[in-house]
């Protein structure tokens, strides 16, 4: 008999585990059965969707995807250990099973910014669902413009794929793509100092003809929309993801939804991208 | 991944003992358990119990009543890593706590129970539940326990996590098995609305009123209009609330909550 239930948690087994940062580890996970595998690829079509994991008996948090739906046969984690499955997640190694629910979400529009420059500004965690929206662009390098990425992070040992930027920028030099990384606590040879949105002259794109595209604590995104739009980027290209405490990630239990019962969005199923334009009509996303 | 071998400890203070055979009469899973984790302390299941070792887990059961307790309880906290109130007597000094509060008296009740001129051998206080005196890092209420919740807590442990404390009332648990609400359907005087979930909704389940015996929940959630819910149907929600000192006799605070929500103060 098929199984359509939405909410039915698959198995995955873990097959590489990498340390980020000391707070941050990135699992390579792929599914048990190929069929799972293909259904997830089928669905997995925008970056930065999210999915459920699922560890039987202690819990289920939701994470977003790192790796693009450009690779296939697998996909990536990025996860902060700040509690009580996080850790335990934390404790898994290569073979370990987990069950995976999704991909949910909306993920970013990307397939609207054809022809344009993309601008990335990232803080902390951010850079991880970042990161699968500016590989699936690097893959798709002929669809888009020139593109700046901003990276930042408290000091550079917390900053996520230093080394996988530094290099993409090398490979990618005199191709229209620039990697900026900064730090606001430290200052080391290497990296910035200050934070992302300083660095926002030194993007190589042009703001008439581009789309913003920010993943942080929302506590930064008031002053980066303020600079963004004050330097001419266009208000309706620009993106922001935002977080909200979630369970069932398919828009039924309602612990996630912002609004009045009029007009009520889902974070799980309507965001967690949302543009700037929802970001006004909302203005609780911010909180 | 890697598993530690878990350290755990069970120890009693002035109680039924109930909760400590809820866990032995866990059956089908206690050889699980007893590979799994190391048991240094359980006066009930084995005479090879050190109560000086240190634990990572200890489960204590009962209400600090006597001197003996306190001593007892105060030793374990410097031993062990967590702290879990066992059981609704740990958590909220159970049926022995019903009367404190105001007008309580000691003498009065060791007088009514064991009549005039008893002497006890020990020094008796007004019982109190655990984090009257100790820290306490979880609460496993319940009386007697769960065995499921209590499977849980070890399970997290092992895991090298811990566990999630149910923040809501029996109600939703009660729902969750479609039964017919026992307020609405008979006008009985139940205490779902106001108790922590974790029994499966078992007395609503065979048509009883709920208790209370799991304690009042933390958070207070749509208490005002349950209150209107059960008036409607011909129950008083202060009267109703009077049992919930059977159970929570400490918790006279958020019963006095309750109460200004359900007068609507
Ligand atoms: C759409 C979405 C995408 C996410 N992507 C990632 C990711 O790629 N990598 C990553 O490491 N984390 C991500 N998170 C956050 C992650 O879900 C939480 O860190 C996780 O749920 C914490 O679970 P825990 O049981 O370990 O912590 P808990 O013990 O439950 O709580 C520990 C701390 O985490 C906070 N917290 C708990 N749940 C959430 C939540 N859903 N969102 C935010 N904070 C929470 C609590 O307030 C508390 O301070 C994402 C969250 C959402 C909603
Ligand atoms: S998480 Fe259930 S509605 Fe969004």
């Amino acid at each position: 008999m098929p199984n359509n239930n939405p909410l039915q948690p698959k198995k995955a087994v873990i097959k590489k585990v990498f340390k980020v940062t000391p707070t941050e580890k990135m699992f390579v996970i792929s599914f048990v059965d190929p069929k799972d595998q293909e259904e997830f690829e089928r669905n997995y079509t925008r970056p930065a969707r999210f999915v459920q994991v699922n560890l039987p008996g202690i819990g289920e948090v939701p994470i977003s995807l790192c790796s693009p739906p450009t690779q296939k046969g697998f996909f990536a984690l990025t996860i902060r250990r700040v509690g009580r499955v996080t850790t335990v997640i934390h404790n898994l190694n290569e073979g370990d099973y987990v069950w995976i629910r999704g991909p949910y979400g909306n993920g970013f529009p990307i397939d609207e910014w054809k022809g344009r420059d993309l601008l990335f500004l990232s803080a902390g965690l951010g850079m991880a669902p970042l990161r699968s929206v500016f590989l699936y662009a690097l893959d798709n390098r002929w669809d888009y413009g020139n593109i700046t990425l901003i990276n930042s992070a408290r000091t550079k040992r917390d900053l996520l794929y230093y080394e996988e930027l530094e290099a993409i920028a090398r490979t990618y030099k005199g191709d229209g793509v620039k990697v900026i990384q900064t730090v606001t606590r430290e200052e080391v040879e290497g990296v910035c100092k200050g934070r992302c949105h300083l660095y926002i002259p030194q993007a190589n794109v042009d703001p008439k003809n581009s789309v913003v595209i920010m993943c942080g604590p929302p506590r930064m995104y008031q002053s980066i929309f303020d600079e963004v739009i004050a330097r001419g980027f266009d208000p309706d290209y620009i993106y922001a993801t935002f977080e909200r405490r979630m369970r069932c990630g398919i828009g039924k239990c309602g612990h996630c939804n912002v609004g009045s019962s009029d007009s009520m969005l889902y974070v799980c199923k309507d965001g967690p991208v949302f543009s700037y334009r929802q970001v006004q009509r909302y203005p609780e996303l911010m909180e | 991944m890697e598993k530690r071998e878990l350290r755990v400890g069970f120890y009693p203070t002035t109680s039924c003992y109930g909760c400590q055979l809820n866990v032995l009469n866990i059956e089908d899973k206690l050889i699980d358990i007893f590979t799994e984790v190391k048991i240094v302390c359980f006066h009930m299941a084995t005479s090879a119990s050190k109560i000086e070792e240190s634990v990572d887990v200890a489960f204590i059961e009962g209400a600090v009543v006597t001197e003996d307790d306190e001593e007892l309880v105060k030793k374990v906290r410097e031993k062990a890593k967590y702290v879990v109130a066992m059981g609704t007597c740990a958590c909220h000094g159970g049926v022995q706590s019903a009367n404190i509060g105001a007008g309580f008296s000691l003498d009065e009740a060791i007088k009514t129970v064991y009549g005039e001129n008893f002497q006890f051998d020990m020094k008796v206080m007004p019982p109190r539940p655990l984090d009257k005196v100790i820290d306490v890092d979880f609460y496993l209420p319940g009386c007697p326990i769960e065995k499921e919740e209590f499977l849980y807590f070890l399970a997290t442990f092992i895991w090298s996590t811990w566990p999630e404390q149910k923040d809501f009332p029996v109600c939703q648990e009660c729902r969750q098995k479609g039964n017919p609400c026992v307020v609405i359907e008979e006008g009985k005087p139940c205490l779902g609305p106001f108790t922590t979930a974790g029994c499966g909704a078992r007395c609503p389940s065979l048509g009883l009123p709920c208790m209370g015996c799991r304690g009042p929940i933390k958070e207070i959630q749509r208490v005002d209009a349950m209150a209107k819910m059960m008036e409607k149907n011909g129950v008083d929600p202060l009267e109703a609330l009077k049992r919930m000192k059977v159970f929570g006799g400490h918790s006279d605070e958020i019963i006095e909550k309750f109460k200004s929500l359900v007068r609507g103060e």
